[in-house]
Formats: C-alpha cells, structure tokens, sequence
C-alpha cells in the first residue's frame, strides 16, 4: 500500500501507534516519485537527501510524543514559486536558472514548524502563466488520471503529485484559478483563501493584487489542516489581514449546514460543455435532496471577468516581471552594452506566453492607455465584486463549475485566447478576494475528474470546510 | 532684444531622512559602510520578497510637512515608477505619484527686497536606488546598501528669481531640517540633492522654456551653475534664439552646463498603484502628537531671542543659525546676568575659537552654566572685559581650568582701597597732568589711567579706574 495515499489523520494514527515511523511515510513517498515522475513531470526539484535527514530527525522527536503537530512528518510538495531556503526557486523559467532563495516564505516556514517534511518543489506553468501546465521550461506535467491530458495549470505539479500519491499534500498558488482548476482536473481538493489571508511574503509574485497561496490534499480535512497552518497576520506582508484563525475543528464541525447555495445566472450563457454540465447538475440535485436550498442570483458583471482579469494581471506582471533582468541572480546573456544584455537576458529568459503578457501589460500601462483599460478594468472589478456582496445578502456560498470544459489533451490548445477562458469561473473569486474551495464531483470521459467550486464571503472559509466536510461524508468524491 | 530677462527658478529636492532602518526592509540606513553590507531580499528585488511601510520615515516626512506649513493628505498613495536600470532592483521604483502625502506649504526668506516666501507644490516620501560607481576601467560597480534608504521628495514652485534666493532658499530648508533632525543635509554624502528648473522671462511675461539643470552637488554649484545657464539662456535669446527644453549637466570643473536628453527621450515610467502597500492613512491623533513633538524652528526663536534677551537681531540670526548653539546660549543665559554680553562674548569668543579649530559647539569645552557664571563677574565689574578675554583664550588654548584662572585673578585683585591709595599717589606725583585735564585737555586722561594701570600691575578694571579718576579730579573748566 502507498503511504501517501491515507489521509493526514490516518498517518498519525499509525505513527502514534508506532506502526510506522516518519522515515517509512518519506521513503514511501521518494518510492512514488521514482516509479511516476517519468510519466507525469510533477517535480522540478526533489528534496531526498534533506527529506530523508528531516525524517529521521523527526523519529527522534516522535519517540515522546503522545500528541502530533497537525502536519508532523507529511511530506509535502511546494509550488515552484515558493521560496524554500537554500533550493533554488525556478517558476519554471529559464530566466531564474542558477537563482538560490536566500529565505524560507512564511508559508514554508509554518509548514515546518507544524512538523511537516518538504519533498521537493513542482513543476507549474512559467511564472503561474497558464491554464495546462504545458507552459513549463522543464516540460508539461501529465495528468495521473490520464497522462494524455492536461493537469491543468498554473499549479500544474502540486495538483499532480497529490493525485499521483507522490506526496500528502502540497501548496500552490491561485491568481486566476490555478490552484482551483488542476485540483478538479486532478481529482483532489484545491483552496483558495481569501486574499490577504495567506502571507505572500516568499511568493514570487504574478499579478500581486490576486496572488494568494493555498493547500491542495485529497481530504476536505487534510486541506484544513494545511491551512490553519498556513493562514493568519505576517508582518512581512503587508496586505495580509490581523484576523484570527479558525481552529481545525471549528472548520470541520458539519451538523449546522442549511446553507442557501447561488447559483449565478451566468451559467445559462456560458458554454459549458455537456459532460462538465451533467456533473455539476448532479452535485446540484445532491445539495437539494440534503435540504439546502438553491436560489438563482444575478452577477451582471462576472460576464467581463475574463477580460478585466487579464489587463490587471497582464499590468501588474508586466512590472512584477521587471526584477528580472539579469543583473543580480538568475540567467543572464551578456551583451555589448546594458540595453542589449536585458534584450538578450529577456529575449531568451522567459517563454512565450510569458513574453505575451508581459507586452499586454506594458501596452495597458502606457501613457494614455492607462484611464481607458488598467484604470477601467479596476473600476468592473469593483463592479464585480458588487455584484457578489449583493448575492450573499440572499445566499450563504455561490456554487460554479470550476472550469467549462475537461481537461485538454497535451498538445492540443494553441490558441493562447482559448485557454483564457478556462479561467471563466474561477477568476471571479480572485478579483473580489473572496475564498473559493474547488471539490471534486466524479468522472467523465477518458477516466478524468472534474469539479465545482463553491465561493464564501470574506474570510468566511469556515463556511467553505462545513460545506465541504458535509459533501465529502454524503456524496464522496466519486473517484473510487 | 533688451536686456531685462528675469530668471524664473524651481527647485526639486530630494532629502534622504535619517531613520534608524530603510524605508521598506529592516536592513540599517547607515553612510559609508562597507558596500553591500546592509542589503536583504527585500531591498535587492529577490523574488517574493514584499516591501514593509517605516513608520519612522513617514513621522519624519510628516514632521518636515508641518513644519513648512504644508497640507497633509489624511490618504496618500504609493505607485511603482517602471524603469529598467541596474541601480533598481526590481525594476521600479516605490514612490508617491498623484496621491501626495502633503500639498502646499512655503519657506520664508528674507532677501535683499525684503521678505519672500517661496512655495512648496508637493511632498512625497519614496525610495532610494542603489548607489552606482563608475570605475576607471568602465565596470559599474553597484552597492545596494543606499537601496531603498527613505527619501522625501520636495518640488517648490518657481518663485525664485535669482542664483541668490535659490541658495538662501536651500540654506534656510536645510537649517530646518537640521532643526527638527530629519536630515544632517550633507550634500557630499548626497543627503541633499538638488535639480534645478530655470528659464527667462521678461518680467510679466508667460513662463520661457525651461532647462533643467543636473550634478548640482554643492551650495556653490546650484549658485555657480544657475548663474552659468541664465547667461548661457541670456546669450541665446538676446541673440534672438530660442532655448530647446532639455536636461542639462553642471559640470564643476569646466564650469559649463552641457545636455543630458531633450524632452523627446523622456520615459513613460508606467505609473500605477502599488498593489504590494495599503494606502497610506494618517490619522488627526498622530499629526496632534507629532505637533507637540516639533521643536521651535529658528524663525520663531530668532524672533523670541529679541524680544525676551533683548539682544540685537543680527546676533540672535547667528545664534538661530544652529541649533546647538542656540540651545548652549539659552543654558548660559539662565545664569548670565548680562544677556548682550552673553550673545557678543558667544558670537565673538566663541564662534571665533570654533570656527579656528573646525569644532561644533557640542564638543566645546566650557560649559554654557560657567560661562554665564564667569561673565557675572564682569558684568559685576569684578573682572574687566580684557582680563576675562585673556582669561578665557589661556583656558582654551592652554587647556587650563577656567575656574582655576579666574580664581588666581580674583585674588590677585586689587582691593578698592589699595586702588584709592594708588590713585591718590598718581594723581600728587602729576599735579601739571591734572592742571591740563582742569584746562580742558582732557586727553590726559588716558595718561593718567595708564599710569595708574602700571602702578597696579594691571590688577585693576581700567572703566573704574576712569570712574575713579574723573569723579577726584572733576570736570575740566569751559
Ligand atoms: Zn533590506
């Protein structure tokens, strides 16, 4: 039996019953990655020398231990753009090649101190850009369910891993959906928090005004438990908000949960494939059989979030990206003069979707374009979230899709504007802020899973695991 | 075209503020460390790193806001300035745009027609690029110690019309500055730097076009190099040319300003909100506090010394010029009887032996309670101003103990008695002197007084021996 594929609690019931030590949850999870990696690309970097050596160093400390830290000895995988102290931090790109992160990201470090083991970095789209994970300067990462197809993106390797048993859990990060869409294409659970309710300091930032991190498990309880870790006020951020955590069972307590679900009117206009529709019907039917009501509402303005998502992230990328330019660490091609070795350093450090926004944004902050697209796409943003606040005066969550259609095949998409409007349901929630938990709902064709998303209020994720917990013990999951 | 062309003078400044830490990282905002040295994450642009607000560089721009009598905006704003340079780390500079932290506000100075106040348009707090140094073999060597050090932007309107106001103007900010301790304002360690806009007019006239002059790196050069470009600028419209708007150098050495860019080249810096950073917010409550923190500025002491010492303008300028100085004259004069005498023996004594030696009040050795208890003596008429003067310059240069000497004077003495018996001898052994003062030549006088001084060794005070004298011998006849 794979280790990593029993849940956070049950490994802790093993390891406190002294059935197994942290030493055989790691070599089990190393065991993984050698037998897949070749297949499904999850990793760009594997820790197993310094998972080993934390293993065996946590099995001195479990010896007097009678209670565990929530993630003691789970290995975890992080996210590529995620900084972990003294192993390199590549999004992917060629442009960080040779780049060493100097610090852990807060992230990391309170993953550590619950007692967790990092297994190794993911791989993802460059830089977050991306929908498929094929965007990646180390190869695309394949789907487990079906290495044909697409994990989705940008969190393309942690969604994977996970899946594929390679580790516990793992953390990505979520701008437009990039955490949300690779958990439903995987089958496995995906947060996004509320923004600012996750530190973002060690996060290599995209669009800084949608970045959030967040866990990816296979259990509603694995990922709560990733995330009372992971969440709360980091001085070092100074977006993140001074609010009080949930406790782990505050989250997961599922006896009240006559919620009131929204279902936006948007979904009539949307071209949803058919496989994609039957599913998130069935969920539906699921949620009015348990006794929660159902109620349409009206989001007149999510119509243009494609659109206002992409100037925002393409502005603010566009000068987030700008650090890269081979003076100080990463790729550099040198050059005759200064101007010709950042033409070079950049030409030939970053891939071309990377390349695509990074003009978008360029184009959208320019002197006299600015009040008509960057300036205007911050106003329907506003807009937007508007329409949302007004929703959850009548409504408790919103329910979506979280992606239109299934998994692509890799190699399939080239037209970059299509696999934008993957993000159709699941950027909403980053332009308002507001938390979003991606569960999955069962298989369709090719053997490959597919999901739906539920969208809270304002640090309102408690509601988000109740729901959630109450889904999992009713409907399951539909993998098996 | 007539000779009259008036120059229209603005000045931007850039102060860097001396906090403890920069103004987004925690790393020492320290001069002169050894390169790249105070540098971390945040401040060389690695990623993931995210800048943190100093709240102590915000309290101190504030304090520069209200001491210049400025607006300052309960909400400002920080935007990213994008610009690829190798002094910038990530590729943007953290600065205040449209939002400013303070509006409005002025500097009074006083110039040869009189009072002049010269207004202020913005203040904006923002951060400091690395420090860029140019080696003789062509490298570029880079120390980002100097990266993301707080500055405080400040854009004056163009109220100045000459080289002079200009530097008087310079000259009064920094002494404020120094004064509420926000900045030393040393332009050699580029803790001041100015850019000057400068253009003709004759007077009435709409604004000319405007140059704006660099590498202005001293007091002298803002004045040498605004007087080189309005005669260069003069020269072209006198001789019917038009000046093109451009930036020009200063150079020091050639003493010419010589172009840097024409307008064409300017940058679209692609301003936008700084998503990274909250508004910044400042509260009624904090400006309250931060008044009650403000030192008096030296325009209100200067005017305060007068009226409450009674001392002469132009010594209590000198006094208000530093505030150190000021603050020592105000400790002697809680003991010091006689406050003139205070103010002249510090502006004369003093000033004159520190400026000699290159020393700052601080490290004088006399302190400002013994002064004033040693001039007591004179103002008493117990030692004579020469005596005190010999006195004080054996203390200084002898490095002898004031109170040493002065008791070694004290004793030695003349008692008054003594002085009369000496007076009385003098004035039986020159009977003819006397007989000319009686006859109205009274320059004898002096002789008398000196020999009477001889007589004394010169242990009496010469003003009492006058006093001595003329009250003995009385008026000279008319
Ligand atoms: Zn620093």
């Amino acid at each position: 039996m794979e280790l990593s594929s029993l849940s956070i609690g049950e490994l802790h019931e093993k390891l406190l019953r002294r059935e197994i030590r942290v030493k055989d949850i790691v070599e089990d999870s190393l065991k993984s990655i050698e037998k897949k990696e070749d297949q499904i690309n999850a990793f760009i970097e594997v820790f197993r020398d310094e998972a080993l050596e934390r293993a065996r160093e946590l099995d001195i400390i479990l010896e007097e231990k009678k209670n565990l830290p929530l993630l003691f000895g789970i290995p975890i995988a992080i996210k590529d753009n995620i900084n972990v102290k003294g192993h390199s931090t590549t999004c992917a790109s060629r442009i960080l090649l040779g780049y060493k992160s100097l610090y852990h990201a807060t992230v990391v470090e309170r993953l550590l101190n619950e007692g967790a083991v990092i297994i190794g970095k993911t791989n993802m789209d460059e830089f977050a850009m991306g929908a498929t994970g094929e965007y990646s300067y180390f190869g695309p990462t394949r789907n487990p369910h079906n290495p044909e197809f697409s994990p989705g993106g940008s969190s393309s390797g942690s969604a994977a891993a996970v899946a594929a048993f390679e580790a516990v859990a793992s953390l990505g990060s979520d701008t437009g959906g990039s955490i949300r869409l690779p958990a439903a294409y995987c089958g496995v659970v995906g947060l996004k928090p509320t923004y600012g309710r996750v530190s973002r300091y060690g996060l290599v930032a995209f669009a800084s005004s949608l970045d959030q991190i967040g866990p990816i498990a296979k259990s509603v309880e694995d990922t709560a438990r990733l995330f009372v870790t992971i969440a709360g006020y980091d001085p070092m951020d100074s977006t993140s908000m001074n609010l009080e955590v949930p406790t782990i069972e505050e989250l997961l307590s599922s006896e009240d949960v006559k919620f009131t679900l929204g279902i936006p009117d948007v979904l009539d206009e949307a071209n949803i494939e058919e496989s994609v529709g039957k599913k998130f019907d069935e969920v539906l039917r699921f949620f009015e059989r348990e006794g929660l009501k159902l109620k349409r509402i009206s989001l007149p303005h999510i119509k243009y979030s494609v659109e206002v998502y992409h100037l925002i992230v393409t502005s603010e990328a566009s000068s987030n990206l700008a650090r890269y330019d081979g003076v100080r660490y990463g790729f550099r091609e040198d050059a005759d003069t200064l101007e010709n070795m950042y033409i070079k350093t950049r030409s030939q450090g970053f891939g071309p979707e990377v390349k695509r926004r990074i003009m978008l944004g360029t184009f959208a902050l320019s002197h006299g374009y600015y009040d008509a697209y960057y300036l205007r796409a911050l106003k329907v943003r506003r807009l937007i979230k508007n329409d949302f606040l007004e929703a959850f005066k009548d409504v408790d969550l919103v329910i979506l899709p979280v992606a239109p259609s299934p998994p692509p095949r890799i190699g399939e998409t080239t037209d970059p504007v299509s696999l934008y409007f993957l993000d159709i349901f699941t950027s909403p929630a980053n332009l308002t802020g507001f938390p979003a938990i991606s569960l999955p709902s069962g298989r369709m064709e090719f053997n490959l899973p597919t999901g739906f998303q539920l969208i809270a209020p304002s640090f309102r994720e408690d509601l988000l695991f109740k729901i959630a917990s109450f889904y999992e013990k009713g409907h399951g999951f539909g993998l098996h | 075209m007539e000779n009259k062309l008036e120059p229209v003078i603005g000045l931007e400044i850039h102060i860097q503020l001396n906090t403890e830490t920069k103004l987004f990282c925690k790393c020492k905002n320290e001069y002169g460390a050894t390169p790249n040295t105070h540098i971390c994450p945040v401040c060389l642009g690695y990623p993931g790193a995210l800048p943190v607000l100093n709240e102590e560089a915000v309290r101190l721009a504030l304090k520069v806001a209200l001491a210049l009598h400025a607006d300052i905006h309960k909400l400002s704003r920080f935007y990213r300035k994008n610009y690829f340079y190798p002094d910038l780390p990530k590729g943007y500079q953290i600065t205040q745009y449209t939002e400013s932290l303070a509006t409005g506000g002025y500097i009074e100075i006083e110039t040869s027609k009189g009072y002049k106040r010269i207004r202020l348009e913005r203040m904006n707090i923002e951060e400091e690029a690395a420090k860029s140094i140019h080696t003789d073999t062509g490298e570029v060597l880079l120390d980002y110690n100097r990266s993301g050090i707080p500055l405080l932007e400040m854009v004056t309107l163009p109220d100045m019309n000459s080289p002079e106001e200009a530097r008087t103007f310079l000259e009064k900010l920094r002494l404020i500055l120094r004064y509420l301790e926000v900045s030393e304002c040393d332009m050699e360690k580029g803790e001041l730097r100015v850019d000057a806009n400068i253009s003709l007019r004759k007077p009435g006239e709409k604004l000319g076009v405007k140059v704006e002059l660099k590498n202005l790196n001293s007091f002298k050069s803002v004045y040498d190099g605004l007087n080189h470009e309005i005669e260069r600028q003069k020269k072209i419209l006198q001789g019917g040319g038009t000046v093109i708007q451009e930036t020009r150098l200063w150079d020091e050495y050639k003493k010419e300003t010589r172009t840097m860019r024409v307008k064409e080249e300017a940058h679209d810096y692609r301003y936008f909100p700084e998503p990274d950073l909250p508004p910044l917010v400042v509260r009624d409550t904090e400006i309250e506090e931060l008044k009650k923190t403000l030192p008096e500025l030296p325009d209100e002491k200067l005017k305060r010394f007068v009226s409450q010492y009674n001392i002469g303008k132009d010594q209590a300028r000198i006094l208000s010029l530093n505030k150190n100085l000021a603050d020592y004259f105000e400790r002697a004069a809680q003991v010091a009887e006689d406050k003139r005498l205070l103010a002249n023996w510090i502006n004369v004594e003093i000033l004159g032996y520190l400026n000699e030696n290159n020393l700052g009040i601080q490290e004088f050795r006399i302190h400002a309670e013994e002064l004033g208890e040693f001039l007591n003596y004179v103002s008493r008429g117990k030692l004579s101003y020469n005596m005190a003067k010999d006195i004080f310059k054996k203390t200084l240069y002898n490095e002898e103990s004031l109170k040493h000497l002065l008791e070694e004077a004290l004793s030695s003495t003349i008692s008054s008695q003594e002085l009369e018996k000496i007076i009385n001898k003098v004035l039986e052994e020159n009977q003819e002197l006397v007989e000319k003062f009686r006859n109205g030549k009274t320059g004898v006088l002096g002789a008398l007084i000196g020999k009477v001084m001889k007589e004394t060794r010169g242990r009496a005070d010469a003003r009492k021996v006058k006093e001595i004298l003329e009250s003995k011998i009385g008026s000279p006849k008319t």
